[in-house]
Protein backbone atom coordinates (compact mmCIF):
# COMPACT_ATOMS: atom_id res chain seq x y z
CA UNK A 1 0.00 0.00 0.00
CA UNK A 2 1.37 3.39 -0.81
CA UNK A 3 2.35 5.10 2.39
CA UNK A 4 3.60 8.58 3.01
CA UNK A 5 7.25 8.95 2.33
CA UNK A 6 9.17 8.42 5.48
CA UNK A 7 12.83 7.87 5.85
CA UNK A 8 12.43 4.44 7.45
CA UNK A 9 10.75 3.08 4.34
CA UNK A 10 13.55 4.35 2.19
CA UNK A 11 16.24 3.03 4.51
CA UNK A 12 14.66 -0.42 4.40
CA UNK A 13 14.35 -0.25 0.65
CA UNK A 14 17.92 0.92 0.20
CA UNK A 15 19.27 -1.90 2.35
CA UNK A 16 17.29 -4.55 0.50
CA UNK A 17 18.31 -3.19 -2.88
CA UNK A 18 21.96 -3.02 -1.92
CA UNK A 19 21.84 -6.61 -0.73
CA UNK A 20 20.35 -7.53 -4.12
CA UNK A 21 17.49 -9.11 -2.25
CA UNK A 22 14.46 -10.02 -4.33
CA UNK A 23 12.33 -8.63 -1.51
CA UNK A 24 13.81 -5.23 -2.39
CA UNK A 25 12.11 -5.31 -5.78
CA UNK A 26 8.79 -6.28 -4.22
CA UNK A 27 9.13 -3.51 -1.67
CA UNK A 28 10.03 -1.01 -4.35
CA UNK A 29 7.02 -1.99 -6.41
CA UNK A 30 4.58 -1.99 -3.52
CA UNK A 31 5.66 1.29 -1.94
CA UNK A 32 6.80 3.36 -4.87
CA UNK A 33 5.35 1.65 -7.96
CA UNK A 34 2.36 3.98 -7.96
CA UNK A 35 4.34 7.16 -7.62
CA UNK A 36 6.85 6.15 -10.29
CA UNK A 37 4.05 4.97 -12.56
CA UNK A 38 2.33 8.32 -12.10
CA UNK A 39 5.44 10.23 -13.09
CA UNK A 40 5.94 8.05 -16.14
CA UNK A 41 2.33 8.08 -17.33
CA UNK A 42 2.20 11.87 -17.18
CA UNK A 43 4.83 11.88 -19.89
CA UNK A 44 4.14 8.61 -21.68
CA UNK A 45 0.40 8.75 -22.21
CA UNK A 46 -0.05 5.32 -23.80
CA UNK A 47 -0.70 2.82 -20.99
CA UNK A 48 1.07 -0.17 -22.56
CA UNK A 49 4.20 1.81 -23.30
CA UNK A 50 4.10 3.44 -19.88
CA UNK A 51 4.04 -0.04 -18.39
CA UNK A 52 7.13 -1.01 -20.41
CA UNK A 53 8.91 2.11 -19.21
CA UNK A 54 8.01 1.32 -15.62
CA UNK A 55 9.53 -2.14 -15.97
CA UNK A 56 12.62 -0.58 -17.43
CA UNK A 57 12.79 1.96 -14.58
CA UNK A 58 12.44 -0.71 -11.91
CA UNK A 59 15.32 -2.61 -13.51
CA UNK A 60 17.44 0.52 -13.78
CA UNK A 61 16.91 1.25 -10.10
CA UNK A 62 17.77 -2.35 -9.26
CA UNK A 63 20.91 -2.38 -11.38
CA UNK A 64 22.23 1.09 -10.54
CA UNK A 65 21.53 1.24 -6.82
CA UNK A 66 25.28 1.39 -6.17
CA UNK A 67 25.42 4.68 -8.03
CA UNK A 68 22.92 6.31 -5.69
CA UNK A 69 24.67 8.75 -3.34
CA UNK A 70 22.99 9.00 0.03
CA UNK A 71 24.33 12.45 0.86
CA UNK A 72 23.34 14.00 -2.47
CA UNK A 73 19.60 13.39 -2.41
CA UNK A 74 16.86 11.30 -0.93
CA UNK A 75 16.36 7.88 -2.50
CA UNK A 76 12.98 8.82 -3.90
CA UNK A 77 14.30 11.96 -5.56
CA UNK A 78 16.90 9.82 -7.29
CA UNK A 79 14.32 7.22 -8.36
CA UNK A 80 11.93 9.90 -9.60
CA UNK A 81 14.68 11.33 -11.79
CA UNK A 82 15.36 7.92 -13.30
CA UNK A 83 11.65 7.51 -13.97
CA UNK A 84 11.26 10.90 -15.58
CA UNK A 85 14.40 10.58 -17.68
CA UNK A 86 13.37 7.12 -18.87
CA UNK A 87 9.95 8.41 -19.81
CA UNK A 88 11.41 11.41 -21.60
CA UNK A 89 13.86 9.20 -23.48
CA UNK A 90 11.00 7.04 -24.63
CA UNK A 91 8.91 9.98 -25.77
CA UNK A 92 11.85 11.35 -27.73
CA UNK A 93 12.72 8.04 -29.35
CA UNK A 94 11.79 7.53 -32.94
CA UNK A 95 9.57 4.58 -32.11
CA UNK A 96 7.33 6.79 -30.06
CA UNK A 97 5.54 9.34 -32.12
CA UNK A 98 2.68 10.94 -30.40
CA UNK A 99 1.39 14.48 -30.11
CA UNK A 100 3.59 17.25 -28.73
CA UNK A 101 3.84 18.44 -25.19
CA UNK A 102 1.21 21.09 -25.49
CA UNK A 103 -1.78 18.80 -25.42
CA UNK A 104 -0.44 17.07 -22.32
CA UNK A 105 -1.48 20.05 -20.25
CA UNK A 106 -5.01 18.75 -20.48
CA UNK A 107 -4.08 15.54 -18.75
CA UNK A 108 -3.74 17.38 -15.49
CA UNK A 109 -7.26 18.70 -15.77
CA UNK A 110 -8.64 15.31 -16.68
CA UNK A 111 -6.90 13.68 -13.78
CA UNK A 112 -8.32 16.28 -11.50
CA UNK A 113 -11.85 15.58 -12.67
CA UNK A 114 -11.34 11.91 -12.06
CA UNK A 115 -10.39 12.63 -8.50
CA UNK A 116 -13.80 13.65 -7.27
CA UNK A 117 -15.25 10.35 -8.47
CA UNK A 118 -12.86 8.03 -6.67
CA UNK A 119 -13.26 8.35 -2.97
CA UNK A 120 -11.17 6.50 -0.49
CA UNK A 121 -9.17 7.90 2.35
CA UNK A 122 -6.11 8.72 0.32
CA UNK A 123 -8.09 10.19 -2.49
CA UNK A 124 -9.94 12.48 -0.16
CA UNK A 125 -6.58 13.63 1.06
CA UNK A 126 -5.29 14.27 -2.42
CA UNK A 127 -8.48 15.91 -3.63
CA UNK A 128 -8.36 18.31 -0.73
CA UNK A 129 -4.71 18.87 -1.32
CA UNK A 130 -5.11 19.71 -4.96
CA UNK A 131 -8.13 21.89 -4.31
CA UNK A 132 -6.17 23.81 -1.77
CA UNK A 133 -3.33 24.34 -4.17
CA UNK A 134 -3.56 27.42 -6.30
CA UNK A 135 -4.13 26.48 -9.96
CA UNK A 136 -1.12 28.52 -11.06
CA UNK A 137 1.10 26.79 -8.59
CA UNK A 138 -0.23 23.38 -9.42
CA UNK A 139 0.46 23.77 -13.08
CA UNK A 140 4.01 24.94 -12.51
CA UNK A 141 4.78 21.92 -10.31
CA UNK A 142 3.18 19.72 -12.89
CA UNK A 143 5.17 21.12 -15.78
CA UNK A 144 8.48 21.07 -13.98
CA UNK A 145 8.10 17.87 -12.01
CA UNK A 146 5.92 15.62 -14.06
CA UNK A 147 6.73 16.82 -17.55
CA UNK A 148 9.68 17.28 -19.77
CA UNK A 149 9.64 21.04 -19.51
CA UNK A 150 12.68 23.20 -19.15
CA UNK A 151 12.48 26.51 -17.33
CA UNK A 152 12.15 28.31 -20.64
CA UNK A 153 9.44 26.02 -21.95
CA UNK A 154 7.54 26.33 -18.70
CA UNK A 155 7.72 30.10 -18.94
CA UNK A 156 6.40 29.94 -22.47
CA UNK A 157 3.62 27.48 -21.68
CA UNK A 158 2.38 29.53 -18.78
CA UNK A 159 3.05 32.84 -20.52
CA UNK A 160 5.36 34.03 -17.78
CA UNK A 161 8.71 35.86 -17.86
CA UNK A 162 11.55 33.37 -17.44
CA UNK A 163 12.68 34.91 -14.14
CA UNK A 164 9.25 34.39 -12.67
CA UNK A 165 9.47 30.62 -13.11
CA UNK A 166 12.00 30.42 -10.32
CA UNK A 167 10.07 32.54 -7.83
CA UNK A 168 6.81 30.92 -8.82
CA UNK A 169 8.21 27.43 -8.29
CA UNK A 170 9.44 28.57 -4.89
CA UNK A 171 6.01 29.84 -3.93
CA UNK A 172 4.35 26.74 -5.34
CA UNK A 173 6.51 24.47 -3.25
CA UNK A 174 5.96 26.62 -0.18
CA UNK A 175 2.24 26.30 -0.64
CA UNK A 176 2.52 22.61 -1.31
CA UNK A 177 4.38 22.14 1.93
CA UNK A 178 1.78 24.14 3.77
CA UNK A 179 -1.04 22.12 2.29
CA UNK A 180 0.75 18.85 2.96
CA UNK A 181 1.15 19.77 6.60
CA UNK A 182 -2.55 20.38 6.83
CA UNK A 183 -3.29 17.27 4.83
CA UNK A 184 -1.17 15.11 7.06
CA UNK A 185 -3.28 16.10 10.04
CA UNK A 186 -6.49 15.24 8.20
CA UNK A 187 -5.09 11.90 7.11
CA UNK A 188 -3.98 11.24 10.66
CA UNK A 189 -7.38 12.01 12.12
CA UNK A 190 -9.12 9.97 9.43
CA UNK A 191 -6.86 7.01 10.13
CA UNK A 192 -7.46 7.25 13.86
CA UNK A 193 -11.23 7.42 13.53
CA UNK A 194 -11.04 4.58 11.03
CA UNK A 195 -9.36 2.39 13.64
CA UNK B 1 26.22 35.87 0.79
CA UNK B 2 22.59 36.35 1.78
CA UNK B 3 21.54 32.80 2.61
CA UNK B 4 17.83 33.41 3.01
CA UNK B 5 17.68 35.33 -0.26
CA UNK B 6 19.38 32.41 -1.93
CA UNK B 7 16.98 29.94 -0.36
CA UNK B 8 14.02 32.11 -1.34
CA UNK B 9 15.20 32.57 -4.92
CA UNK B 10 13.56 29.32 -6.03
CA UNK B 11 16.79 27.84 -7.31
CA UNK B 12 16.66 25.03 -4.74
CA UNK B 13 13.21 23.99 -5.95
CA UNK B 14 14.46 23.88 -9.52
CA UNK B 15 17.45 21.91 -8.30
CA UNK B 16 15.27 19.22 -6.75
CA UNK B 17 13.05 19.30 -9.84
CA UNK B 18 16.20 18.67 -11.87
CA UNK B 19 15.62 21.73 -13.99
CA UNK B 20 18.99 23.45 -13.65
CA UNK B 21 21.93 23.62 -15.99
CA UNK B 22 24.95 21.54 -14.93
CA UNK B 23 26.76 24.71 -13.79
CA UNK B 24 23.86 25.90 -11.68
CA UNK B 25 23.46 22.42 -10.28
CA UNK B 26 27.09 22.24 -9.20
CA UNK B 27 26.74 25.61 -7.55
CA UNK B 28 23.74 24.44 -5.54
CA UNK B 29 25.62 21.32 -4.49
CA UNK B 30 28.56 23.41 -3.39
CA UNK B 31 26.31 25.61 -1.25
CA UNK B 32 24.55 22.56 0.16
CA UNK B 33 27.88 21.16 1.29
CA UNK B 34 28.84 24.49 2.75
CA UNK B 35 25.61 25.58 4.45
CA UNK B 36 23.48 23.15 6.48
CA UNK B 37 20.47 25.48 6.05
CA UNK B 38 20.59 25.01 2.29
CA UNK B 39 20.92 21.24 2.66
CA UNK B 40 17.99 21.21 5.06
CA UNK B 41 15.81 23.26 2.74
CA UNK B 42 16.61 20.95 -0.15
CA UNK B 43 15.61 17.94 1.94
CA UNK B 44 12.33 19.60 2.88
CA UNK B 45 11.57 20.36 -0.74
CA UNK B 46 12.39 16.75 -1.60
CA UNK B 47 10.06 15.49 1.12
CA UNK B 48 7.24 17.76 -0.08
CA UNK B 49 7.57 16.66 -3.70
CA UNK B 50 7.92 13.09 -2.60
CA UNK B 51 4.69 13.13 -0.67
CA UNK B 52 3.02 14.92 -3.52
CA UNK B 53 4.19 12.19 -5.88
CA UNK B 54 3.19 9.40 -3.52
CA UNK B 55 -0.29 10.86 -3.06
CA UNK B 56 -0.63 11.19 -6.81
CA UNK B 57 0.68 7.66 -7.19
CA UNK B 58 -2.07 6.31 -4.98
CA UNK B 59 -4.40 6.45 -7.98
CA UNK B 60 -1.85 5.36 -10.55
CA UNK B 61 -1.15 1.92 -9.13
CA UNK B 62 0.58 -0.12 -11.84
CA UNK B 63 -0.68 -3.50 -12.89
CA UNK B 64 0.79 -6.40 -10.85
CA UNK B 65 1.93 -7.93 -14.14
CA UNK B 66 4.76 -5.39 -14.13
CA UNK B 67 6.16 -6.95 -10.97
CA UNK B 68 5.60 -10.43 -12.34
CA UNK B 69 7.61 -9.58 -15.41
CA UNK B 70 10.39 -7.88 -13.54
CA UNK B 71 10.96 -10.50 -10.84
CA UNK B 72 12.36 -13.23 -13.15
CA UNK B 73 14.86 -10.73 -14.53
CA UNK B 74 15.86 -9.79 -11.01
CA UNK B 75 16.25 -13.42 -9.97
CA UNK B 76 18.55 -14.14 -12.89
CA UNK B 77 20.79 -11.34 -11.62
CA UNK B 78 20.92 -12.51 -8.04
CA UNK B 79 24.05 -14.64 -7.55
CA UNK B 80 22.77 -18.09 -6.58
CA UNK B 81 23.38 -19.01 -2.97
CA UNK B 82 25.55 -22.17 -2.54
CA UNK B 83 22.58 -24.29 -1.43
CA UNK B 84 20.13 -22.75 -3.87
CA UNK B 85 18.36 -24.63 -6.64
CA UNK B 86 20.88 -25.74 -9.25
CA UNK B 87 20.49 -23.04 -11.85
CA UNK B 88 22.25 -23.56 -15.16
CA UNK B 89 25.90 -23.63 -14.17
CA UNK B 90 27.39 -20.72 -16.02
CA UNK B 91 31.04 -21.11 -16.99
CA UNK B 92 31.77 -17.86 -15.17
CA UNK B 93 31.28 -19.59 -11.82
CA UNK B 94 33.51 -22.66 -11.93
CA UNK B 95 34.14 -22.43 -8.19
CA UNK B 96 30.69 -23.84 -7.50
CA UNK B 97 31.43 -27.19 -9.16
CA UNK B 98 34.17 -28.51 -6.86
CA UNK B 99 32.28 -27.32 -3.79
CA UNK B 100 29.11 -29.17 -4.76
CA UNK B 101 31.18 -32.25 -5.63
CA UNK B 102 32.47 -32.54 -2.08
CA UNK B 103 30.80 -35.47 -0.31
CA UNK B 104 29.08 -34.93 3.07
CA UNK B 105 31.67 -37.17 4.80
CA UNK B 106 34.53 -35.04 3.50
CA UNK B 107 32.65 -31.98 4.62
CA UNK B 108 32.39 -33.42 8.13
CA UNK B 109 36.14 -34.06 8.17
CA UNK B 110 36.84 -30.55 6.95
CA UNK B 111 34.60 -29.12 9.64
CA UNK B 112 36.26 -31.28 12.31
CA UNK B 113 39.69 -30.19 11.13
CA UNK B 114 38.63 -26.56 11.15
CA UNK B 115 37.28 -26.98 14.68
CA UNK B 116 40.53 -28.59 15.79
CA UNK B 117 42.58 -25.80 14.29
CA UNK B 118 40.33 -23.25 15.97
CA UNK B 119 40.70 -25.03 19.34
CA UNK B 120 44.45 -25.28 18.89
CA UNK B 121 44.57 -21.58 18.13
CA UNK B 122 42.52 -20.86 21.22
CA UNK B 123 44.86 -22.86 23.47
CA UNK B 124 47.89 -21.25 21.88
CA UNK B 125 46.55 -17.76 22.45
CA UNK B 126 45.51 -18.63 26.00
CA UNK B 127 49.01 -19.83 26.85
CA UNK B 128 50.55 -16.85 25.19
CA UNK B 129 48.31 -14.50 27.13
CA UNK B 130 49.30 -16.24 30.38
CA UNK B 131 52.95 -15.98 29.55
CA UNK B 132 52.58 -12.32 28.76
CA UNK B 133 50.80 -11.76 32.05
CA UNK B 134 53.78 -13.24 33.89
CA UNK B 135 56.31 -11.15 32.03
CA UNK B 136 54.25 -8.08 32.77
CA UNK B 137 54.26 -8.86 36.49
CA UNK B 138 58.00 -9.39 36.44
CA UNK B 139 58.56 -6.16 34.55
CA UNK B 140 56.32 -4.29 36.96
CA UNK B 141 58.38 -5.50 39.89
CA UNK B 142 61.62 -4.55 38.23
CA UNK B 143 60.19 -1.22 37.35
CA UNK B 144 59.11 -0.43 40.90
CA UNK B 145 62.51 -1.53 42.20
CA UNK B 146 64.19 0.80 39.75
CA UNK B 147 61.84 3.55 40.76
CA UNK B 148 62.79 3.14 44.42
CA UNK B 149 66.46 3.04 43.56
CA UNK B 150 66.10 6.12 41.48
CA UNK B 151 64.35 7.89 44.33
CA UNK B 152 67.15 6.91 46.69
CA UNK B 153 69.76 8.12 44.24
CA UNK B 154 67.96 11.38 43.90
CA UNK B 155 67.77 11.90 47.66
CA UNK B 156 71.43 11.04 47.99
CA UNK B 157 72.34 13.42 45.18
CA UNK B 158 70.40 16.22 46.82
CA UNK B 159 72.16 15.46 50.09
CA UNK B 160 75.56 15.43 48.33
CA UNK B 161 74.83 18.73 46.67
CA UNK B 162 73.88 20.31 49.97
CA UNK B 163 77.07 19.01 51.55
CA UNK B 164 79.10 20.15 48.59
CA UNK B 165 77.57 23.59 48.95
CA UNK B 166 78.71 23.64 52.57
CA UNK B 167 82.20 22.43 51.66
CA UNK B 168 82.72 24.99 48.94
CA UNK B 169 81.35 27.88 50.96
CA UNK B 170 84.20 30.33 51.72
CA UNK B 171 82.92 30.79 55.28
CA UNK B 172 83.37 27.08 56.01
CA UNK B 173 86.24 26.30 58.29
CA UNK B 174 88.20 23.08 58.15
CA UNK B 175 88.69 21.82 61.67
CA UNK B 176 91.24 19.01 61.64
CA UNK B 177 90.90 16.76 64.67
CA UNK B 178 94.31 15.22 65.33
CA UNK B 179 95.05 12.13 67.42
CA UNK B 180 95.71 12.33 71.16
CA UNK B 181 98.31 10.16 72.82
CA UNK B 182 95.61 7.44 73.11
CA UNK B 183 95.49 7.18 69.34
CA UNK B 184 98.26 9.20 67.68
CA UNK B 185 97.36 8.08 64.13
CA UNK B 186 93.64 8.85 64.32
CA UNK B 187 92.27 11.78 62.34
CA UNK B 188 88.89 13.35 61.82
CA UNK B 189 87.56 16.52 60.19
CA UNK B 190 84.76 18.87 61.06
CA UNK B 191 83.53 21.42 58.51
CA UNK B 192 82.09 24.23 60.53
CA UNK B 193 80.20 27.15 58.98
CA UNK B 194 78.94 29.75 61.49
CA UNK B 195 77.44 31.89 58.68
CA UNK B 196 75.01 29.25 57.37
CA UNK B 197 74.84 27.41 60.70
CA UNK B 198 75.91 24.02 59.41
CA UNK B 199 78.37 21.40 60.52
CA UNK B 200 79.66 18.26 58.79
CA UNK B 201 81.80 15.50 60.22
CA UNK B 202 84.07 13.01 58.54
CA UNK B 203 86.01 10.28 60.29
CA UNK B 204 89.09 10.67 58.13
CA UNK B 205 90.97 7.94 59.92
CA UNK B 206 89.34 6.29 62.94
CA UNK B 207 89.99 2.61 63.50
CA UNK B 208 86.96 0.39 64.12
CA UNK B 209 85.93 0.71 67.80
CA UNK B 210 86.54 -2.31 70.09
CA UNK B 211 83.53 -4.49 70.97
CA UNK B 212 81.09 -2.78 73.36
CA UNK B 213 82.53 0.65 72.60
CA UNK B 214 81.42 3.55 70.38
CA UNK B 215 82.95 6.83 69.34
CA UNK B 216 81.13 9.92 70.61
CA UNK B 217 81.47 13.39 69.13
CA UNK B 218 81.62 16.48 71.32
CA UNK B 219 81.54 20.23 70.75
CA UNK B 220 83.32 22.24 73.39
CA UNK B 221 82.03 25.75 73.96
CA UNK B 222 81.88 28.21 76.89
CA UNK B 223 79.54 25.82 78.77
CA UNK B 224 81.89 22.87 78.42
CA UNK B 225 81.54 19.74 76.25
CA UNK B 226 78.21 19.33 74.43
CA UNK B 227 77.07 15.94 73.17
CA UNK B 228 76.73 15.76 69.36
CA UNK B 229 75.87 12.07 69.30
CA UNK B 230 77.57 8.70 68.93
CA UNK B 231 79.03 7.52 65.65
CA UNK B 232 77.64 4.38 64.10
CA UNK B 233 80.05 1.48 64.45
CA UNK B 234 79.83 0.93 60.74
CA UNK B 235 80.57 4.54 59.80
CA UNK B 236 83.23 4.40 57.11
CA UNK B 237 86.08 6.89 57.00
CA UNK B 238 85.09 8.54 53.77
CA UNK B 239 81.47 9.24 54.74
CA UNK B 240 80.39 12.82 55.36
CA UNK B 241 77.94 13.21 58.21
CA UNK B 242 75.72 16.21 58.88
CA UNK B 243 75.84 16.90 62.64
CA UNK B 244 73.91 19.21 64.95
CA UNK B 245 75.15 22.80 64.70
CA UNK B 246 76.02 24.76 67.83
CA UNK B 247 77.18 28.37 67.72
CA UNK B 248 80.52 29.62 69.09
CA UNK B 249 82.18 26.22 69.34
CA UNK B 250 85.82 26.45 70.42
CA UNK B 251 86.82 22.89 69.67
CA UNK B 252 85.55 19.49 68.52
CA UNK B 253 86.58 16.20 70.08
CA UNK B 254 85.88 12.48 69.80
CA UNK B 255 86.06 10.13 72.78
CA UNK B 256 85.71 6.37 72.98
CA UNK B 257 82.76 5.56 75.27
CA UNK B 258 80.68 2.56 76.27
CA UNK B 259 78.07 1.62 73.68
CA UNK B 260 75.21 4.14 73.65
CA UNK B 261 77.34 7.08 74.72
CA UNK B 262 77.53 9.18 77.88
CA UNK B 263 76.04 12.58 78.87
CA UNK B 264 79.54 13.89 79.63
CA UNK B 265 82.82 12.78 78.12
CA UNK B 266 85.44 10.58 79.69
CA UNK B 267 88.38 12.76 78.77
CA UNK B 268 90.85 9.98 79.56
CA UNK B 269 89.45 8.24 76.48
CA UNK B 270 90.00 11.25 74.22
CA UNK B 271 90.81 10.05 70.68
CA UNK B 272 91.04 13.16 68.50
CA UNK B 273 90.62 16.87 69.12
CA UNK B 274 90.87 20.05 67.06
CA UNK B 275 90.34 23.75 67.76
CA UNK B 276 88.12 25.92 65.64
CA UNK B 277 90.39 28.56 64.27
CA UNK B 278 89.16 32.09 63.70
Amino acid sequence: MPSLANQDNQDVLLQLLRKKDEAGMRYLFEHYGGALNNIISRIVTEPEIAQEVLQDVLMRIWENIDKYEVDKSRLFTWMARIARNAAIDRVRSKAYRKGGKTDQLDVVVINRNNLSETMNIEHIGLAKLLNNLDVNYRSIIDLLYFKDYTQAETAEALDLPLGTVKTRSRRALQQLRQVLKHELIILFITTISFI
Amino acid sequence: MDLSAYINSGVLELYVLDRLSPDERREVERYADQYPEVKEEITEIEVALERFALLNGAQALPSPTVLEQVLPKVRSQIPPAPAATPRQATPSRPAITPASATSPAALTWILAAALLIALGGLVYFYLQANHRGESINELEQRFSTLEQECEQERASTVNDQQQLAVLTDIDTRNVILTGSENAPDSRAVVFYNPTSGEALFSAANLPAPPAGKQYQLWAIDAQGPQDLGVLSATLSNDQLLAVRYLPDVAAFAVTLEDEGGKPSPDLSQLQVIGEVGS
